[in-house]
Order: structure tokens, then C-alpha cells, then sequence
């Protein structure tokens, strides 16, 4: 054997049972235990010593000369039946070998076995074919067979072959070594466990057991032999189905070198070739975290909600803007996510969001570097399905939600105060809608194209301001666990979305006049509301809706169309100058429309303040 | 928790957690079919016939070559849960290469009358989980609704406990191809 291809040759201990029902096929049984010698064997079982030989590449697994492998392993049992070794410790008959290659890449396992069972000289013929053991004894002989087994299996643990000596009408059983003690005029059976079922033949160990006898025994007379079945069924214990036949055997005791030898396992094809069996599924951790994913989602639709579309929120994907200031968030967070789900398919981009009111550098590698931070944030919205607006500031989420606005994507917002926490999806508009916004609409139940968006309800654009501090400016630290609330409630909000029938259309469900309690729920999942805004103080939720303005710095028709004619020049005019969006917006002219002299009184305790 | 007899068919009582029993069972299940585990192999990967092997290796007359079929090897655990107070049969199920069964498979299985039975709740009512005592998986006969089944098989509350495990495992086993034998009716009383 070439040892310096195998890696360590290991000595393992299988085991194999003689108590299966019918039509079971005979089984050695490898277990994780098999590596720690005979003692851990069940006592209804019998012990079988082999060899495994692992393999580091498939090659030399596959090109191992196999008639050696299987020489090598019968020399032993010779020689073990040669020095009386074997009638001491008859399991040695029943050795076996295992050849290995593990690919633990792809937990693919290649493996053959081999029964090693010498061939005698001349074939074995049978003197008289097989017969249930209890048509050859009485029932009480059987049973006193039995008895026997057991009293001397206690003192010969695991015993596998013995000697039936009748002697008139007893039956008495002895270990191999006094087979030349037996009384003449008895008659000897060599018993052995058998682990076949069939009614007709007997199991492989007789095999070596027929070389030990013609050894060590030989006889020109035919030799009985027991094969010996213990099962229960039912929860009775019975050995009745064990077979008695008779053979005729050619003596080997002037034998000296080593027999022929057979007994590589065939495969599932029946062929003489190895067999793989491919763990993947039960090992590969990718494969186990796709299925357990797969798993909770069949659960969630097999039992609560058959209606779900499972495919929808599986190919739906996701844009997370956000984590300014902070180099490596946005890679790390994509491998984070790998961690959590190892399907997912994630990755970190790093560049700067320009905002209005903070100007481009005038020279022109600040210009081509915003340049292209535009033209990057344009290409990833469009690939994407949802945009998740996830920033620290106000400003910088303006560019984004202009940009997805015009693609007519899915936009959701989260924004954090200190204990109060903001989760808004933005309407998606249509393409007649751009135009509409003068006409009525129902305040009860306002459709999906008619919702306003982050900055809807602003009448100061955003920019660099540093009076005008909005909820998500107010406060650098939030309460901790609010941005878990926020983030969980913005996922979930998504996919209700995406489960209603009208997607990004769907019409918005309020809480107000507890309408939230009376809504028909036409989403699969629920309520589909236009803002969730939360209170973490009083623990309490809102959900209120509200218009597209028409002046709306970010999604209006004018800043829309201005965009869309312009372009970047369109763009950079809102960074570059703090009042441009709110003129092109019409705000401008809204604000000179305020006559002041139409305020009549404030009461003491009203005063002016801007508003949020 | 004893035996009342030494049990013939192979089931133990371990303990591998000092005060935490549990039953175990094996047996060996025959397939009729046989399937290959493995259908998803590349044309390199399979193993060739080895056709040298073929024919220098070849059997003798006396190797009976029968056909092949795969046997499933079953191994059942009873364990206490303390959470539910009801008794939960963990299970694994191996092909004869090792291979551990698919929930699919698993479900493939059960017989044809239980399957009508249990249908609406399928998922749940075999569930993979985290043994409790070895920490790893096992399929689970999800335990949610064994207090109400035992509460309408065993109305009579002053029942010895040493019923429960044959009239439970009795009703929930065959789900999972695990049948007591009938002699285990005589520990139920009134038999």
C-alpha cells in the first residue's frame, strides 16, 4: 500500500444486528463512536474490526489498487485463523475496510467497503439446503438454544460463533476453543449470529467461518451449520426463524498461502465501484440558513396567510442610503448581513450624497467627483426596488427622494428624534398624477399617488440652516432602542406594501377617528399606512397620512420637470444656491403671499415660531 | 422513571444529563424505493464504474447479489418538556449512506390516514429543532397540541402516570412509523 499518498490508517469498530425483520438487508452499522474501540458496543449487537483508509484526493482514492487493499486484509484474517487467534477472538472473522475521500467544500463523501471472505479451494457445495430451525429441533431444544446463548453470552460478551453440541436430547453450547473436547458421539452444529433475514441463505460471516473450520476442522463429512436469528416483534422475543443447513467442505489445513479473496461492496447501481453521498444540505451552513429562512416563510404562509407572495418579498431589492460620516459602515454592513443570512445578496457602496444649500467646490475635481456621486446614486436606484432613507440629516435625504420620485420607486423613510421616531413611505406617483395635485381628493382614505413625501410638509427647503432644526436634527443621541423600533417598523412596512394589491398606489390607512381599527384589511398583512409615527415616552403610535404639496421642494411638478429638463445643471443649482429650490417651487412666492396684517391677535401665550 | 419489564424491543432509558431522563428506540425502517441521495452529482463527480474493478474484482458464484433497496434508519427520543409539560417525541431519520431525511421526505412518509388528519397544520406539527439534550437537530412532533389530546383520551384524572407514555406514544407514534406493540396495552389499566 503506497501510505505515503493515504493519510493515517485508522482501526475503527462498526457493528452490525441479527435481530432485523424480514427483508431488511444485512447491515454493517459506522457510527460516530466507531473510533473508540469495542467497548461502546450495545450488547444486542456484534463488533466487526476494520481499517479506514482516508484519502486527500479523489484521484488516489480512485486509483488505490483495490486487489491489494482487499490482499492485505485477508492476509490478516489467515493469518488470525492460522495461529488459533481466530478461535479465541472469532469477531476477527468479521473484519471489513473502508476506503474514504471527504470533499468538505462541497460535503460531497466518497467511500467503498469491503467484506473481506476468503474462497475456499474448491467451491462449497450444500449437502442439504436450508431449513428453519425449528423443523430440525423440538421447540423446547430451540429454547434451550436459546437460553444458553444468553447465559453464555454473559460471560463471552458479543459472542458471534460457538459450538451446538446434541447430545441425545440436549443442547448445550460451547466457545469455539473446545471444539476438540466435544464427546464423539455428540453432535456439533457450528452456530453462528447471523445478520441476513433471508429464509434461504445464510449471511456473509459464514464465509470466514467456513475457512476457520476447513482449517481448523475439517471433516470429509458434510458440516451442519446454525445460523443463528434472534428478534423481537411485537415485544416477544424469538429465534425460530433461524436457519439450519448442511454443507460439504473441502479441507485447507495443508493451505499456506493465502486464499483468493472477495468482497467489495457493490453500489447502488449494483456495480463494483464506490458510493458518494452528498451532506450539503444537513452540513453546508449556507444551504442550513437557506432552508431554516425558507422554512419560517412557509410556516408564515402555510399557517396564517396563504395569501402571502413569498416570491415578491424574496426578489425584491433593497437600497439602504445612509451612515454618513463613517467610512467602512456601508461594507460592513453588507457583510453583517451575509452573517445573518448567507443568501443574501449584499453590497457596500462608499460616496457622498450632495445636498442642496451645501455648495460644490468651484473647481472641477469637485465637480466631476459630484458629478459622479449622481450619476452613482442614479444608477443605484434604478437597479433597485425600494430605497430605504436611512440618513442622520434632513438635507441629505432631498436628492434621493427627487431622484426616485421621477424612477417611480417604492421610497421608505425612517427618521429618529430623541424618543420620537418618524417611518414614512413616500407616494408613488403616476404618471397623469403629476399634474393633478388641485384636484379633490378623499382625506378619509388619500390614494397612493396622492401621498406626500418627506418634505411635503415643509415650507422652508431644505438646506444648511441652522435655526430651522427638524425632527430628525434635533438630537444627535436617541433613546437606544428606537432605532431597532424604527428600522423593524420600516421592513415591515415594506412588506406590507408590497403584499397589497396596488403596491406603492395602495391608499393609506389612518389612525384617525380609530379608523385603523375599522379598515378593511385588503394587504394579505394588514394595514398599509402613509406615516407611523411613534412616541416612545408615552409608548404610544400614530398614523397619520397626508397630501403631496404642490410646492414640495423634492416631488413636486415643477422640481420635477425641472429635473427632468436639466438634469444635473438642475441639480446643482439647488447645491449651490440655498434660495433656488424654494423659488423654482413656488415657496418664494408663497411665503410673499403671507399678509401679516391678516393675523388679527395672539393671544399671551402664542408667539411665532418656525414651523417643523 | 423505570421499566416495568426489561424491554424487548430495544428501548433504553439514558441518561446523558444527570436528571434528565429520556427513552430512546431504534429500529430500521425498509424503503421500497430505492433512491439514490444523490441526483444532483456532476458528470466528474460520479463515481465511474470502476470497470478494472469489474473485472478483476469480480464475485464468485457464491455472492447472492440481491436488489438494492435503501433501509431508513429511525432513532426516537422521548423527552420531558418542561415548557409544555407534556412529553415530546424527538426523531432523526437516516438513509443508509448517512444522509439525513428532508422535512419533505419525512412527510412523504407519514401514512396516507394520518397525513388528511394533520394536513392543515402540517408544518407545524413536524418541526425541525435543537434536541435539548444533545443540541442537534431533530425532527420534532411538535408538542402544542398533545395536552389536549390527552386530555380527551385520558379524561379520568386519577389515572397512574405510568399510562400516559403508552397512550400518548400509541396515538402520535404511527405518524412517525414508530408502533408500540400491542402487549404494551396491558399497562393501561382497564385492558
Amino acid at each position: 500500500m503506497n501510505n505515503t499518498v493515504a493519510t493515517p490508517i485508522h482501526i475503527i469498530i462498526n457493528s452490525y444486528s441479527i435481530g432485523d425483520p424480514d427483508g431488511v438487508p444485512c447491515r454493517l452499522c459506522v457510527e460516530y463512536n466507531a473510533f473508540e474501540g469495542p467497548g461502546h458496543i450495545s450488547s444486542h449487537l456484534f463488533p466487526s474490526p476494520g481499517t479506514l483508509i482516508n484519502f486527500n484526493t479523489l484521484n488516489a482514492f480512485r486509483e488505490i489498487d483495490k486487489k491489494n487493499v482487499l490482499e492485505q486484509s485477508a492476509k490478516q484474517i489467515w493469518d488470525d485463523i492460522k495461529s488459533g487467534k481466530a478461535i479465541t477472538e472469532p469477531f476477527l472473522l468479521s473484519r471489513f475496510m473502508l476506503l474514504t475521500f471527504c470533499d468538505l467544500k462541497k460535503y460531497h463523501y466518497h467511500y467503498w467497503f469491503a467484506f473481506p471472505a476468503l474462497v475456499t479451494p474448491e467451491p462449497v457445495t450444500v449437502h442439504k439446503p436450508a431449513q428453519r430451525i425449528t423443523d430440525v429441533f423440538t421447540s423446547n431444544q430451540v429454547k434451550s438454544l436459546q437460553k444458553e446463548y444468553d447465559s453464555l453470552v454473559k460471560t463471552v460478551p458479543h459472542l458471534g460463533f460457538f459450538l451446538v453440541v446434541q447430545d441425545g436430547n440436549s443442547i448445550k453450547l460451547q466457545t469455539l476453543d473446545k471444539a476438540n473436547k466435544v464427546s464423539k458421539k455428540a453432535k456439533v452444529f457450528y452456530g453462528f449470529c447471523d445478520p441476513c433475514t433471508l429464509s434461504e441463505h445464510p449471511g456473509w460471516p459464514l464465509r470466514n467461518y467456513l475457512a476457520l473450520i476447513a482449517s481448523k476442522w475439517p471433516s470429509q463429512e458434510p458440516i451442519s451449520i446454525i445460523c443463528y436469528r434472534d428478534r423481537s416483534r411485537e415485544g416477544q422475543r424469538s429465534c425460530d426463524h433461524s436457519i439450519v443447513l448442511e454443507v460439504n467442505l473441502p479441507s485447507m489445513t495443508d493451505m499456506k498461502d493465502c486464499p483468493k479473496c472477495v468482497g467489495w461492496e457493490r453500489n447502488q447501481k449494483n456495480k463494483l465501484g464506490a458510493r458518494t453521498v452528498d451532506l450539503s444540505s444537513s452540513m453546508d451552513p449556507n444551504r442550513l440558513a437557506e432552508s431554516s429562512v425558507d422554512l419560517n416563510l412557509k410556516l408564515m404562509r402555510w399557517r396564517l396567510i396563504q395569501e402571502l407572495d413569498l416570491e415578491k418579498v424574496q426578489q425584491t431589492k433593497c437600497l439602504l442610503l445612509g451612515a454618513e460620516r463613517r467610512e467602512t459602515k456601508a461594507a460592513t454592513a453588507a457583510e453583517k448581513l451575509k452573517k445573518i443570512f448567507p443568501g443574501v445578496t449584499s453590497s457596500g457602496h462608499q460616496f457622498s450624497i450632495p445636498m442642496p444649500g451645501h455648495a460644490v467646490g468651484k473647481s472641477e475635481a469637485a465637480l466631476k467627483q459630484v458629478q459622479e456621486d449622481v450619476g452613482k446614486l442614479e444608477a443605484l436606484i434604478e437597479s433597485h426596488d425600494v430605497i430605504y432613507l436611512l440618513m442622520d440629516t434632513r438635507e441629505s435625504r432631498w436628492l434621493p427622494t427627487l431622484i426616485a420620485a421621477s424612477k417611480r420607486k417604492l421610497v421608505v423613510n425612517a427618521a429618529l428624534g430623541f424618543d420620537t421616531y418618524l417611518v414614512l413611505r413616500h407616494g408613488l406617483k403616476t404618471d397623469e398624477s403629476e399634474g393633478s395635485t388641485a384636484s379633490p381628493v378623499n382625506l378619509a382614505c388619500i390614494p397612493g399617488h396622492r401621498l406626500g413625501c418627506y418634505f411635503c410638509n415643509d415650507v422652508v427647503a431644505p438646506g444648511n440652516s441652522t435655526r430651522d432644526r427638524t425632527l430628525d436634527q434635533q438630537c444627535t443621541v436617541s433613546r437606544p432602542g428606537l432605532s431597532m423600533v424604527a428600522a423593524a417598523l420600516a421592513v415591515e412596512l415594506m412588506v406590507s406594501l408590497l403584499q397589497h394589491p396596488n403596491g406603492g398606489h395602495a391608499a393609506a390607512d389612518t389612525s384617525a377617528k380609530d379608523d385603523h381599527l375599522n379598515a378593511s384589511l385588503i394587504s394579505p398583512l394588514g394595514l398599509v399606512p402613509h406615516q407611523i409615527r411613534g412616541f416612545l415616552a408615552r409608548f404610544h403610535t400614530i398614523l397619520p397620512a397626508s397630501l403631496a404639496f404642490n410646492k414640495c421642494t423634492a416631488c413636486s411638478e415643477s422640481v420635477m420637470s425641472g429635473y427632468r429638463e436639466q438634469g444635473f445643471n438642475f441639480l446643482l443649482k439647488a447645491f449651490n444656491q440655498p434660495s433656488f429650490l424654494e423659488d423654482h417651487s413656488g415657496l418664494t412666492t408663497l411665503h410673499q403671499e403671507i399678509d401679516y396684517s391678516e393675523i388679527i391677535a395672539f393671544s399671551d401665550d402664542e408667539s411665532v415660531k418656525s414651523t417643523e | 422513571m423505570s421499566f416495568s419489564r426489561p424491554s424487548a424491543n430495544g428501548a433504553r432509558l439514558q441518561s446523558e444529563v444527570p436528571g434528565l431522563p429520556f427513552l430512546a428506540f431504534k429500529q430500521r425502517l425498509h424503503s421500497r424505493e430505492e433512491k439514490s441521495t444523490n441526483q444532483e452529482h456532476s458528470r466528474e463527480e460520479e463515481d465511474e464504474e470502476d470497470d478494472d474493478a469489474e473485472r478483476e474484482l469480480e464475485d464468485d458464484q457464491a455472492t447472492l447479489v440481491t436488489e438494492r433497496c435503501d433501509t431508513i434508519s429511525m432513532e426516537y427520543h422521548v423527552v420531558y418538556s418542561e415548557s409544555y409539560q407534556v412529553p415530546v417525541l424527538y426523531f432523526n431519520a437516516f438513509h443508509s449512506d448517512g444522509k439525513l431525511l428532508s422535512l419533505n421526505e419525512i412527510w412523504d412518509r407519514v401514512p396516507s390516514l394520518h397525513r388528511q388528519r394533520v394536513e392543515h397544520d402540517k408544518w407545524t406539527v413536524i418541526t425541525q429543532q435543537e434536541h435539548p439534550i444533545f443540541g442537534r437537530p431533530f425532527f420534532q412532533l411538535h408538542p402544542c397540541h398533545t395536552e389536549d389530546l390527552m386530555k380527551q383520551v385520558l379524561p379520568n384524572s386519577s389515572e397512574s402516570k405510568s399510562n400516559y407514555i403508552v397512550t400518548w406514544l400509541s396515538s402520535v407514534g404511527p405518524l412517525v412509523g414508530l408502533h408500540l406493540p400491542l402487549v404494551f396495552s396491558e399497562l393501561c389499566g382497564d385492558g
